[in-house]
């Protein structure tokens, strides 16, 4: 049975081989953890066919047209029914490192979010590559075992593509086609790492559409099994959170733990190297069986007993920082107030990583 | 009927009782009867014949003439009536299951009896694809907690049947899911197709729609759809400033005194509106036209696509001799087009581009915050 992975990105650029660190991150746990079946079976590779799905090209083709500058990005949009003056006033006054991270990163969620023609791409895109890949895949009567792994402004662009693709049919030449829609096809598996879904939301809301397990209620539902994880110290999904009330058993929420390995602890390899995280993820697309419970509290105790960096002062400090940066977040409900966040947060990260140097 | 009884025997009872379990003890006795991962894994050739024949994919690989006939509904009875002849399930596992076989049925004879049962098929209407769907436990859920029919309003808790009754159930369940993924599979390439068109689409509106400026994209994008799989396909033009030539001469027939002289253009309003490939757009903006010399000219300017742009100045104050100065404006994208602008023009052209961007955007009249 082909069982599909496919691996959604965050902010900023990646290469094409982009998904490679994550998956290794993923793939080597067995090893690295001793989760002895799947070493024994050949690993995470023979199990499962990673997919990586990337559209930071369409938000590179528009930065490209007009440099990266707040003059040129808002310019006008503020008078125009963009709402970007909470965001623009803030990087007038942010410090040079802000304004770094804001150009390199946080400037997707502003074009995701607040460009609709953008957001349609970007959703298009990522419908077509994951259908083109189940189509192919599924030929012949073939059960395919498909999942989802998203992480930061990924959770809300799978989400808004897997709310479309299940929810709305598809305009063809012979009418409507219900062949990717709740009820035709079901994801087995929704992986959000760091779930900004909810405060990028627009249409179709994330409560309301049919990304949910079959345990949230009646209507369609177009995933087995909906998995969030946020770690201690990650501001990100702190704004207007992703909390859904009801959903039942088959909603699964991972809060993992204070491990601060390595500063930016928002990153997809952060969040993977976590037991807390990878099991649940590894024994989802694989089998319960590929991590005993005993492998699994073993690999609980290594991974807490790792060193964090290697600066006491610099990490207190950082922590400090995040707590207060998280703080503040959580007092925010809109998509200024993640982006003003998630800037400060990773300037405070990059900041401490130079200093720990 | 002797096809109904031919495929029923191969999904009977007896042959599910007779089929050994598998060796892959790391998995319990649930995943063994009821996840595809485990059960497709299985070597079939070490089963006897009777419990080979019960195997998902070797019931399936009995289906195939008759899928590729497009025989359904005779699958459909072949199966009730399988059903129908089993006495290993408990009764209320096996009267869902069997409502949830005639419910699968009556879809598949509504769509044979509606006026075009193709076109159905083809759009994935009429038929519950995935009524036969085993959802596995959550990584955090007991290994037993297989479920069947989880969004049906009687689901089937897979880990409380006795064994025989179990795999009597999911091997069914996925010999049916494989000929239910089967059925689907025209849809999903036409679905799939569709997407791939309107990337294409994306594609070309990309690489060769008229650029906009963030708050072309802002205004565009407020009547726009986010939720359309097509991009669109009118767009507004909104103070859009760019690098032009204008050409003039002092009479039609004096063309040999053509003269050239470069020109920021600003196009206050316009429109334009693309072909359905995107590949191609016409359209119409007012113009304004501020040549080196600084008499403000105003006109009309056509869109031609990937070609460029041309217009007319049709206004300004008259000069000296007392002439108004009319005058051709050519983009510098046509002005190549027609002209063969030489490369070291190209490249000045693209710098001061973004130059002039810039400075133009800071004289533009900003609305209070």
């Amino acid at each position: 049975m082909p069982s599909i992975l496919f691996v959604v990105h965050g902010m900023g650029r990646h290469p094409v081989d982009w998904a490679g660190q994550a998956v290794a991150r993923l793939a080597g746990a067995a090893e690295a953890y001793g989760y002895s079946w799947l070493t024994e079976h050949g690993g995470l590779d023979r199990h499962v066919a990673v997919v990586p799905v990337r559209y930071d090209d369409i938000f590179d083709r528009y930065l490209g047209q007009w440099g990266s500058s707040a003059e040129a990005l808002g310019a006008r949009a503020r008078e125009l029914g963009v709402d970007l003056a909470g965001i623009l006033g803030w990087l007038e006054r942010a410090d040079e490192t802000e304004r770094n991270v804001f150009w390199t990163h946080l400037v997707d969620v502003v074009l995701y979010r607040f460009f609709s023609i953008v957001t349609a791409e970007v959703r298009l895109r990522v419908r077509e590559a994951i259908a083109t890949t189940l189509e192919a895949a599924g030929r012949d009567g073939q059960l395919i075992g498909a999942s989802v792994l998203a992480h930061s402004l990924g959770t809300a662009v799978a989400h808004d593509a897997l709310a479309l693709l299940g929810g709305q049919p598809i305009p063809t030449p012979h009418g409507p086609s219900e062949a990717w829609m709740a009820g035709s096809f079901t994801f087995a598996n929704l992986f959000m790492c760091a779930n900004v879904s909810r405060v990028l939301e627009t249409e179709p809301k994330v409560y309301r559409s049919v990304v949910h397990p079959p345990t949230a209620g009646p209507g369609p539902s177009y995933v087995d099994a909906y998995y969030d994880f946020r770690h201690r110290f990650d501001p990100f999904p702190v704004v207007r959170p992703f909390a859904p009330v009801g959903w039942g058993a088959r909603y699964v929420r991972v809060e993992s733990g204070e491990q601060v390995l390595d500063f930016n602890v928002h990153t997809l390899e952060h969040y993977l190297e976590d037991p807390r995280v990878h099991v649940p993820i590894l024994r989802a697309l694989v089998g319960r069986w590929a991590v005993t419970d005993a492998e699994w509290e073993a690999a609980r105790r290594t991974y807490d007993a790792k060193p964090q960096p290697p600066c006491a002062r610099e990490l207190l400090s950082f922590k400090a920082t995040a707590a207060r940066i998280i703080a503040l977040a959580g007092t925010g409900a809109d998509p200024t107030a993640l982006v003003i966040a998630g800037a400060q947060f990773l300037a405070a990260a990059r900041e401490a990583a130079d200093a720990c140097r | 009927m002797r096809a109904v009884r031919r495929l029923a025997a191969g999904l009977s009872a007896a042959a599910l009782a007779l089929a050994p379990r598998s060796a892959a003890l790391a998995q319990g006795p649930v995943a063994q009867d009821c996840d595809y991962r485990v059960v497709s894994a299985m070597d079939t050739a070490a089963l006897g014949a009777a419990a080979r024949g019960a195997h998902p994919d070797v019931a399936y690989a009995g289906m195939l003439p008759r899928i590729a006939a497009g025989e359904w509904l005779v699958l459909a009875d072949s199966l009730v009536a399988d059903v129908a002849a089993e006495t290993r399930i408990p009764a209320p596992a096996w009267e869902t299951f069997r409502r949830q076989l005639q419910a699968l049925r009556d879809e598949l004879a509504f769509v044979a009896a509606s006026a075009d049962p193709a076109r159905l098929r083809t759009l994935a209407r009429g038929v519950t694809l995935e009524r036969f769907r085993i959802t596995p436990p959550t990584a955090v859920e007991p290994e037993s907690a297989y479920v069947l029919f989880v969004r049906g309003p009687e689901p089937i808790a897979l880990g409380a049947l006795p064994g025989p009754a179990r795999r009597a159930l999911c091997w069914r369940a996925m010999a049916i899911g494989r000929m239910l993924a089967a059925y689907g599979g025209l849809a999903r390439a036409e679905a799939t197709a569709a997407l791939q068109a309107a990337a294409r689409q994306w594609d070309a509106y990309g690489e060769t729609g008229y650029s906009q400026y963030p708050w072309e994209l802002a205004i565009n994008g407020a009547r726009f759809d986010a939720s359309a799989i097509a991009p669109p396909r009118t767009q507004l033009v909104v103070l859009h400033p760019a690098l032009a030539l204008e050409l003039s001469a002092p009479a039609l027939d004096e063309l040999e005194r053509l003269e050239r002289t470069d020109a920021i253009t600003v196009e206050p309003i316009g429109i334009i509106r693309y072909t359905a490939s995107r590949r191609m757009y016409y359209g119409l903006s007012a113009l304004v036209s501020l040549p080196g010399d600084g008499r403000v000219g105003t006109g009309l300017l056509a869109h031609l696509g990937t070609y460029g742009q041309v217009g007319a100045v049709l206004f300004r104050a008259r000069d000296e001799t007392g002439s108004r100065g009319r005058s051709v404006v050519v983009s510098a994208d046509l002005y190549q087009f027609l002209a063969g602008m030489p490369a070291a023009i190209r490249d000045a052209r693209t710098r001061a581009l973004g130059t002039l961007r810039d400075s133009l955007l800071a004289r533009l009249p900003t609305a209070p915050p």
